[in-house]
Protein backbone atom coordinates (compact mmCIF):
# COMPACT_ATOMS: atom_id res chain seq x y z
CA UNK A 1 0.00 0.00 0.00
CA UNK A 2 2.61 2.37 0.80
CA UNK A 3 5.09 1.60 -2.35
CA UNK A 4 1.75 2.51 -4.04
CA UNK A 5 1.58 5.88 -2.49
CA UNK A 6 4.87 6.64 -3.68
CA UNK A 7 4.62 6.20 -7.03
CA UNK A 8 2.04 8.69 -7.17
CA UNK A 9 3.03 11.80 -8.98
CA UNK A 10 3.64 14.37 -6.57
CA UNK A 11 0.96 16.21 -7.91
CA UNK A 12 1.39 19.16 -5.36
CA UNK A 13 4.86 19.94 -7.20
CA UNK A 14 3.11 19.94 -11.08
CA UNK A 15 0.36 22.37 -9.68
CA UNK A 16 2.92 24.41 -8.66
CA UNK A 17 4.69 24.75 -11.36
CA UNK A 18 1.83 25.05 -13.58
CA UNK A 19 0.67 27.87 -11.48
CA UNK A 20 4.27 29.58 -11.37
CA UNK A 21 4.25 29.43 -15.61
CA UNK A 22 0.90 30.58 -16.03
CA UNK A 23 1.70 33.56 -13.23
CA UNK A 24 5.10 34.00 -15.22
CA UNK A 25 3.51 33.87 -18.87
CA UNK A 26 1.15 36.57 -18.27
CA UNK A 27 3.55 39.07 -16.15
CA UNK A 28 6.00 38.21 -19.16
CA UNK A 29 3.09 39.07 -21.95
CA UNK A 30 0.63 41.04 -20.11
CA UNK A 31 1.87 42.83 -17.09
CA UNK A 32 5.79 43.36 -17.82
CA UNK A 33 6.46 43.29 -21.22
CA UNK A 34 9.64 43.66 -22.81
CA UNK A 35 9.90 47.62 -22.65
CA UNK A 36 11.68 48.10 -26.22
CA UNK A 37 14.03 50.62 -26.86
CA UNK A 38 15.37 51.73 -31.01
CA UNK A 39 12.25 51.10 -32.52
CA UNK A 40 11.26 52.05 -35.64
CA UNK A 41 8.13 54.07 -36.47
CA UNK A 42 6.05 51.49 -37.50
CA UNK A 43 5.62 49.90 -34.37
CA UNK A 44 4.51 53.18 -32.84
CA UNK A 45 1.02 53.16 -30.71
CA UNK A 46 -1.93 54.79 -33.02
CA UNK A 47 -1.71 58.03 -31.31
CA UNK A 48 2.18 58.13 -32.01
CA UNK A 49 1.55 57.12 -35.89
CA UNK A 50 -1.11 60.37 -35.90
CA UNK A 51 1.74 62.98 -34.41
CA UNK A 52 4.25 61.42 -36.34
CA UNK A 53 1.74 61.75 -39.73
CA UNK A 54 1.23 65.19 -38.65
CA UNK A 55 4.44 66.64 -38.43
CA UNK A 56 5.10 64.66 -41.54
CA UNK A 57 1.77 66.67 -43.51
CA UNK A 58 3.63 69.75 -42.03
CA UNK A 59 6.67 69.47 -42.99
CA UNK A 60 5.55 68.87 -46.70
CA UNK A 61 4.07 71.97 -46.97
CA UNK A 62 7.22 74.02 -45.61
CA UNK A 63 9.41 71.54 -48.04
CA UNK A 64 7.32 70.23 -50.79
CA UNK A 65 9.47 67.61 -51.16
CA UNK A 66 6.97 64.45 -51.74
CA UNK A 67 10.00 61.93 -52.17
CA UNK A 68 11.30 62.72 -48.46
CA UNK A 69 7.39 62.86 -46.97
CA UNK A 70 6.60 59.59 -48.95
CA UNK A 71 9.83 58.20 -47.46
CA UNK A 72 8.71 59.24 -43.97
CA UNK A 73 5.30 57.66 -44.10
CA UNK A 74 6.04 54.74 -45.62
CA UNK A 75 8.04 54.10 -42.12
CA UNK A 76 4.58 53.87 -40.09
CA UNK A 77 4.11 51.04 -42.94
CA UNK A 78 0.31 51.37 -42.88
CA UNK A 79 -1.43 49.29 -44.85
CA UNK A 80 -3.57 51.72 -46.71
CA UNK A 81 -1.84 55.05 -46.76
CA UNK A 82 -3.86 56.61 -48.89
CA UNK A 83 -7.00 56.09 -46.84
CA UNK A 84 -5.45 56.92 -42.96
CA UNK A 85 -3.79 60.04 -44.57
CA UNK A 86 -7.41 61.11 -46.03
CA UNK A 87 -9.04 59.92 -42.56
CA UNK A 88 -6.48 61.61 -40.14
CA UNK A 89 -7.04 65.27 -42.20
CA UNK A 90 -10.47 64.59 -41.92
CA UNK A 91 -10.24 64.54 -37.85
CA UNK A 92 -8.13 67.12 -37.81
CA UNK A 93 -10.33 69.68 -38.99
CA UNK A 94 -12.93 68.17 -37.86
CA UNK A 95 -11.63 68.32 -34.53
CA UNK A 96 -10.09 71.98 -34.85
CA UNK A 97 -6.90 70.42 -34.79
CA UNK A 98 -3.52 71.76 -37.12
CA UNK A 99 -5.03 72.91 -40.08
CA UNK A 100 -1.73 73.31 -41.89
CA UNK A 101 -0.72 69.84 -40.78
CA UNK A 102 -4.64 68.18 -41.83
CA UNK A 103 -4.26 69.81 -45.11
CA UNK A 104 -0.26 68.86 -45.66
CA UNK A 105 -1.54 65.34 -45.58
CA UNK A 106 -4.57 66.02 -47.59
CA UNK A 107 -2.26 67.13 -50.05
CA UNK A 108 -0.05 64.35 -49.87
CA UNK A 109 -2.96 62.02 -49.87
CA UNK A 110 -3.95 63.27 -53.51
CA UNK A 111 -0.34 63.48 -54.83
CA UNK A 112 -0.60 67.19 -55.38
CA UNK A 113 2.71 69.24 -55.82
CA UNK A 114 2.87 72.33 -53.92
CA UNK A 115 4.91 75.55 -53.71
CA UNK A 116 6.67 75.11 -49.79
CA UNK A 117 5.28 77.90 -47.85
CA UNK A 118 8.48 80.82 -46.79
CA UNK A 119 10.62 79.97 -44.24
CA UNK A 120 12.71 82.46 -42.59
CA UNK A 121 15.80 79.92 -42.81
CA UNK A 122 15.28 79.67 -46.34
CA UNK A 123 17.02 82.39 -47.79
CA UNK A 124 20.71 81.25 -45.76
CA UNK A 125 20.16 77.62 -47.59
CA UNK A 126 22.82 77.54 -50.81
CA UNK A 127 21.17 77.67 -53.88
CA UNK A 128 22.09 75.07 -54.79
CA UNK A 129 22.42 72.10 -52.71
CA UNK A 130 24.57 69.15 -53.31
CA UNK A 131 22.85 66.06 -52.11
CA UNK A 132 25.53 64.07 -50.13
CA UNK A 133 25.75 60.22 -49.80
CA UNK A 134 22.50 59.01 -48.04
CA UNK A 135 21.94 55.43 -47.01
CA UNK A 136 20.26 52.90 -48.69
CA UNK A 137 15.60 53.68 -48.87
CA UNK A 138 14.19 51.43 -46.82
CA UNK A 139 12.41 48.96 -49.03
CA UNK A 140 9.15 47.66 -48.54
CA UNK A 141 9.09 44.12 -46.55
CA UNK A 142 12.50 44.08 -45.60
CA UNK A 143 12.04 46.42 -42.25
CA UNK A 144 13.60 43.25 -40.15
CA UNK A 145 16.39 42.47 -42.69
CA UNK A 146 18.99 45.22 -43.03
CA UNK A 147 21.74 45.58 -39.90
CA UNK A 148 21.83 47.68 -37.47
CA UNK A 149 23.88 51.33 -38.28
CA UNK A 150 26.81 52.02 -36.19
CA UNK A 151 25.05 54.98 -34.30
CA UNK A 152 22.40 53.11 -33.36
CA UNK A 153 24.95 50.83 -31.30
CA UNK A 154 26.00 54.00 -29.38
CA UNK A 155 22.29 54.17 -27.72
CA UNK A 156 22.45 50.68 -26.48
CA UNK A 157 19.66 48.64 -25.90
CA UNK A 158 17.97 49.50 -22.88
CA UNK A 159 15.10 47.44 -21.69
CA UNK A 160 14.33 48.79 -18.04
CA UNK A 161 12.77 45.31 -17.59
CA UNK A 162 14.19 43.25 -19.27
CA UNK A 163 17.08 43.06 -22.42
CA UNK A 164 15.76 44.73 -25.20
CA UNK A 165 15.56 43.50 -28.86
CA UNK A 166 16.76 46.15 -31.50
CA UNK A 167 14.44 46.14 -34.32
CA UNK A 168 16.83 45.91 -37.02
CA UNK A 169 15.20 48.36 -39.57
CA UNK A 170 17.31 50.47 -41.88
CA UNK A 171 17.83 54.13 -42.18
CA UNK A 172 14.95 56.36 -42.45
CA UNK A 173 15.59 58.02 -46.33
CA UNK A 174 16.91 61.27 -46.46
CA UNK A 175 15.77 62.03 -49.72
CA UNK A 176 17.70 65.37 -51.78
CA UNK A 177 15.56 68.54 -51.82
CA UNK A 178 13.04 68.78 -54.35
CA UNK A 179 14.19 71.52 -56.90
CA UNK A 180 10.62 73.28 -56.00
CA UNK A 181 8.98 74.13 -59.57
CA UNK A 182 7.36 77.20 -59.01
CA UNK A 183 3.82 76.40 -59.23
CA UNK A 184 1.04 78.43 -58.09
CA UNK A 185 -1.25 77.02 -55.21
CA UNK A 186 -3.37 80.09 -55.38
CA UNK A 187 -3.44 82.13 -58.97
CA UNK A 188 -6.56 84.43 -60.18
CA UNK A 189 -9.32 84.30 -57.04
CA UNK A 190 -12.16 81.74 -58.15
CA UNK A 191 -15.22 82.43 -58.88
CA UNK A 192 -18.96 80.97 -58.49
CA UNK A 193 -20.17 79.40 -61.52
CA UNK A 194 -23.15 77.24 -60.25
CA UNK A 195 -24.85 77.07 -57.65
CA UNK A 196 -28.15 74.91 -56.86
CA UNK A 197 -29.92 72.57 -54.42
CA UNK A 198 -28.97 68.82 -54.37
CA UNK A 199 -32.24 66.65 -52.50
CA UNK A 200 -31.01 63.37 -51.11
CA UNK A 201 -32.71 61.85 -49.02
CA UNK A 202 -30.14 59.10 -47.99
CA UNK A 203 -27.52 61.77 -47.56
CA UNK A 204 -25.80 62.52 -43.91
CA UNK A 205 -27.14 65.82 -43.47
CA UNK A 206 -27.68 68.85 -45.02
CA UNK A 207 -24.49 69.55 -47.25
CA UNK A 208 -22.79 72.40 -48.53
CA UNK A 209 -21.11 70.89 -51.40
CA UNK A 210 -18.06 72.85 -52.68
CA UNK A 211 -16.41 72.26 -56.17
CA UNK A 212 -13.09 74.04 -56.91
CA UNK A 213 -11.42 73.96 -60.70
CA UNK A 214 -8.89 75.60 -61.87
CA UNK A 215 -9.91 77.39 -65.54
CA UNK A 216 -8.74 74.11 -67.62
CA UNK A 217 -11.41 72.57 -65.42
CA UNK A 218 -9.26 70.14 -63.15
CA UNK A 219 -10.12 69.61 -59.54
CA UNK A 220 -7.87 71.48 -57.24
CA UNK A 221 -7.15 70.08 -54.07
CA UNK A 222 -5.95 72.12 -51.04
CA UNK A 223 -7.70 75.25 -51.35
CA UNK A 224 -9.09 76.74 -48.44
CA UNK A 225 -12.72 77.19 -48.38
CA UNK A 226 -13.32 79.73 -45.59
CA UNK A 227 -16.60 79.76 -43.86
CA UNK A 228 -18.54 81.98 -42.24
CA UNK A 229 -20.69 79.79 -38.99
CA UNK A 230 -24.42 81.53 -37.83
CA UNK A 231 -22.89 82.51 -33.91
CA UNK A 232 -20.03 84.87 -35.62
CA UNK A 233 -17.28 82.36 -35.63
CA UNK A 234 -15.88 81.16 -38.83
CA UNK A 235 -14.16 77.82 -39.74
CA UNK A 236 -11.66 76.47 -42.51
CA UNK A 237 -11.77 73.50 -44.15
CA UNK A 238 -9.95 72.13 -47.54
CA UNK A 239 -10.48 70.72 -51.03
CA UNK A 240 -8.45 67.46 -51.68
CA UNK A 241 -10.39 65.67 -48.55
CA UNK A 242 -12.51 62.82 -50.89
CA UNK A 243 -10.31 62.15 -54.01
CA UNK A 244 -12.84 59.40 -54.41
CA UNK A 245 -15.38 61.73 -55.48
CA UNK A 246 -13.06 64.84 -57.14
CA UNK A 247 -9.61 66.19 -56.05
CA UNK A 248 -11.69 69.68 -56.09
CA UNK A 249 -14.08 68.66 -53.83
CA UNK A 250 -14.97 69.73 -50.31
CA UNK A 251 -18.16 69.58 -47.83
CA UNK A 252 -19.58 71.19 -44.60
CA UNK A 253 -22.54 69.39 -42.76
CA UNK A 254 -24.42 72.68 -41.82
CA UNK A 255 -27.43 72.92 -39.21
CA UNK A 256 -31.06 73.21 -41.16
CA UNK A 257 -32.53 77.12 -41.03
CA UNK A 258 -28.78 78.62 -40.24
CA UNK A 259 -27.05 80.76 -42.84
CA UNK A 260 -23.62 80.84 -44.03
CA UNK A 261 -21.48 82.37 -46.27
CA UNK A 262 -18.22 81.10 -47.56
CA UNK A 263 -14.76 82.18 -49.29
CA UNK A 264 -12.76 80.30 -51.62
CA UNK A 265 -9.13 80.45 -51.77
CA UNK A 266 -7.55 83.97 -51.33
CA UNK A 267 -8.50 86.81 -52.64
CA UNK A 268 -12.33 85.37 -53.57
CA UNK A 269 -15.94 86.56 -53.34
CA UNK A 270 -17.31 85.78 -50.15
CA UNK A 271 -21.01 84.02 -51.01
CA UNK A 272 -23.43 84.87 -48.50
CA UNK A 273 -26.76 83.81 -47.89
CA UNK A 274 -25.99 79.86 -47.83
CA UNK A 275 -29.07 78.13 -46.17
CA UNK A 276 -30.45 74.33 -46.91
CA UNK A 277 -33.06 73.98 -49.05
CA UNK A 278 -36.05 72.15 -48.25
CA UNK A 279 -36.54 69.17 -50.36
CA UNK A 280 -39.77 67.14 -50.85
CA UNK A 281 -39.52 63.43 -49.85
CA UNK A 282 -41.62 60.62 -51.98
CA UNK A 283 -44.02 60.39 -48.62
CA UNK A 284 -44.70 63.99 -49.18
CA UNK A 285 -43.03 65.00 -45.97
CA UNK A 286 -39.95 67.63 -46.22
CA UNK A 287 -36.23 67.48 -45.13
CA UNK A 288 -33.33 70.05 -45.29
CA UNK A 289 -31.35 69.18 -48.40
CA UNK A 290 -27.65 70.04 -49.42
CA UNK A 291 -26.32 73.02 -51.35
CA UNK A 292 -24.10 72.68 -54.23
CA UNK A 293 -21.56 75.56 -55.45
CA UNK A 294 -19.14 75.26 -58.30
CA UNK A 295 -16.21 77.95 -58.09
CA UNK A 296 -13.79 78.01 -61.47
CA UNK A 297 -10.53 80.13 -61.84
CA UNK A 298 -11.56 82.59 -64.75
CA UNK B 1 6.05 15.52 5.68
CA UNK B 2 3.14 18.54 5.20
CA UNK B 3 5.84 21.05 5.50
CA UNK B 4 8.04 19.40 3.04
CA UNK B 5 4.74 19.62 0.72
CA UNK B 6 4.35 22.83 1.29
CA UNK B 7 8.01 24.04 0.68
CA UNK B 8 8.10 22.14 -2.74
CA UNK B 9 4.77 23.47 -3.70
CA UNK B 10 6.37 26.77 -3.57
CA UNK B 11 9.38 25.98 -4.93
CA UNK B 12 7.84 25.09 -7.87
CA UNK B 13 5.23 27.84 -8.03
CA UNK B 14 8.76 29.70 -8.28
CA UNK B 15 10.44 27.66 -10.95
CA UNK B 16 7.44 27.78 -13.00
CA UNK B 17 7.40 31.41 -12.70
CA UNK B 18 11.08 31.82 -13.43
CA UNK B 19 10.74 29.77 -16.18
CA UNK B 20 7.98 31.70 -17.50
CA UNK B 21 9.40 34.66 -16.86
CA UNK B 22 12.73 33.97 -19.03
CA UNK B 23 10.64 32.64 -21.64
CA UNK B 24 8.45 35.94 -22.29
CA UNK B 25 11.46 38.23 -21.66
CA UNK B 26 14.42 36.71 -23.68
CA UNK B 27 13.23 33.35 -26.12
CA UNK B 28 10.35 34.74 -27.24
CA UNK B 29 9.62 38.25 -26.17
CA UNK B 30 6.51 40.07 -27.49
CA UNK B 31 6.82 41.97 -30.58
CA UNK B 32 7.68 45.45 -30.38
CA UNK B 33 3.78 47.58 -30.65
CA UNK B 34 2.43 50.35 -28.97
CA UNK B 35 5.89 52.08 -28.90
CA UNK B 36 6.67 55.84 -28.35
CA UNK B 37 8.35 58.27 -30.41
CA UNK B 38 10.91 58.44 -27.29
CA UNK B 39 12.01 54.65 -27.81
CA UNK B 40 12.28 55.13 -31.41
CA UNK B 41 16.32 54.60 -32.85
CA UNK B 42 18.24 57.52 -32.74
CA UNK B 43 18.56 57.69 -36.30
CA UNK B 44 14.75 58.33 -36.86
CA UNK B 45 14.76 60.46 -33.68
CA UNK B 46 16.70 62.55 -35.63
CA UNK B 47 14.67 62.99 -38.92
CA UNK B 48 11.74 63.43 -36.39
CA UNK B 49 13.44 66.71 -35.09
CA UNK B 50 14.75 67.61 -38.65
CA UNK B 51 10.68 67.33 -39.18
CA UNK B 52 10.20 69.35 -36.39
CA UNK B 53 12.62 72.05 -37.88
CA UNK B 54 11.17 71.98 -40.70
CA UNK B 55 7.44 72.07 -39.81
CA UNK B 56 7.59 75.18 -37.05
CA UNK B 57 10.59 77.74 -38.94
CA UNK B 58 8.85 80.78 -37.73
CA UNK B 59 9.89 82.52 -33.86
CA UNK B 60 6.29 82.07 -32.84
CA UNK B 61 6.44 78.55 -33.47
CA UNK B 62 8.97 77.99 -30.94
CA UNK B 63 6.33 76.75 -27.95
CA UNK B 64 4.72 74.68 -30.35
CA UNK B 65 8.01 72.88 -31.70
CA UNK B 66 8.52 72.38 -27.96
CA UNK B 67 5.59 70.22 -27.21
CA UNK B 68 6.48 68.20 -30.57
CA UNK B 69 9.95 67.54 -29.31
CA UNK B 70 8.67 67.21 -25.63
CA UNK B 71 7.36 63.57 -27.28
CA UNK B 72 11.33 62.19 -27.28
CA UNK B 73 12.34 63.94 -24.25
CA UNK B 74 9.28 64.95 -21.75
CA UNK B 75 12.09 66.86 -19.64
CA UNK B 76 14.52 68.21 -22.23
CA UNK B 77 13.93 68.97 -25.25
CA UNK B 78 16.75 70.54 -26.19
CA UNK B 79 18.81 67.32 -24.98
CA UNK B 80 16.61 65.66 -27.75
CA UNK B 81 17.68 68.54 -30.62
CA UNK B 82 21.41 68.09 -29.23
CA UNK B 83 21.53 64.66 -29.79
CA UNK B 84 19.48 65.03 -32.91
CA UNK B 85 22.38 66.96 -33.95
CA UNK B 86 25.00 64.81 -33.34
CA UNK B 87 23.49 62.09 -35.01
CA UNK B 88 22.53 64.02 -37.95
CA UNK B 89 26.23 64.99 -38.37
CA UNK B 90 27.42 61.41 -37.65
CA UNK B 91 24.53 60.30 -40.12
CA UNK B 92 26.31 63.08 -42.98
CA UNK B 93 22.94 64.68 -43.41
CA UNK B 94 23.20 67.75 -45.66
CA UNK B 95 24.24 70.96 -44.74
CA UNK B 96 20.49 72.75 -45.33
CA UNK B 97 19.27 70.22 -42.81
CA UNK B 98 22.10 70.84 -40.20
CA UNK B 99 21.14 74.26 -40.27
CA UNK B 100 17.46 73.93 -39.98
CA UNK B 101 18.30 71.64 -37.07
CA UNK B 102 20.81 74.15 -35.89
CA UNK B 103 18.75 76.78 -35.70
CA UNK B 104 15.74 75.25 -33.89
CA UNK B 105 18.11 74.40 -31.32
CA UNK B 106 19.19 78.02 -30.78
CA UNK B 107 15.61 79.45 -31.00
CA UNK B 108 14.23 76.51 -28.62
CA UNK B 109 17.21 77.19 -26.37
CA UNK B 110 16.53 81.17 -26.63
CA UNK B 111 13.25 79.96 -25.81
CA UNK B 112 13.87 78.44 -22.36
CA UNK B 113 12.10 75.21 -23.49
CA UNK B 114 15.25 72.97 -21.82
CA UNK B 115 13.30 74.42 -18.74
Amino acid sequence: MRERRDRQPPLYLITGIVLGLLAGLLAAYVILPVRYANTSPSTLSSAQKDIYRALVGRAYLYEADSGRAFSRLTLLQDVDPKAVLVAQSQQMLAANGDAEAAQGLGLLAVGQAITPLPGPTEAAEPATVTPTPTPDPPKAGTAETSATPAQAETKAATATVTPTQPTATPFATFTPRAQATPKPTQGAPYVKTDQKPVCDANAEGPLLMVEVYDSAGNGVPGVKVEISLPNGGSTDFYTGLYPEIDEGYADYTMNAGDTYSLRVGIGGDAVSGLTSPQCNAADGSTYAGSLQLTFKQP
Amino acid sequence: MKRRRQIGFFLAIALGLAAALFYGWFIHPAAPANTSLASLRSDYQADYVLMVAESYPQPQDVPYAIEVLRQLNPTDPIKAVDQALLTAQQLGYKDADLHLMANLEIRVRQYGGGQ
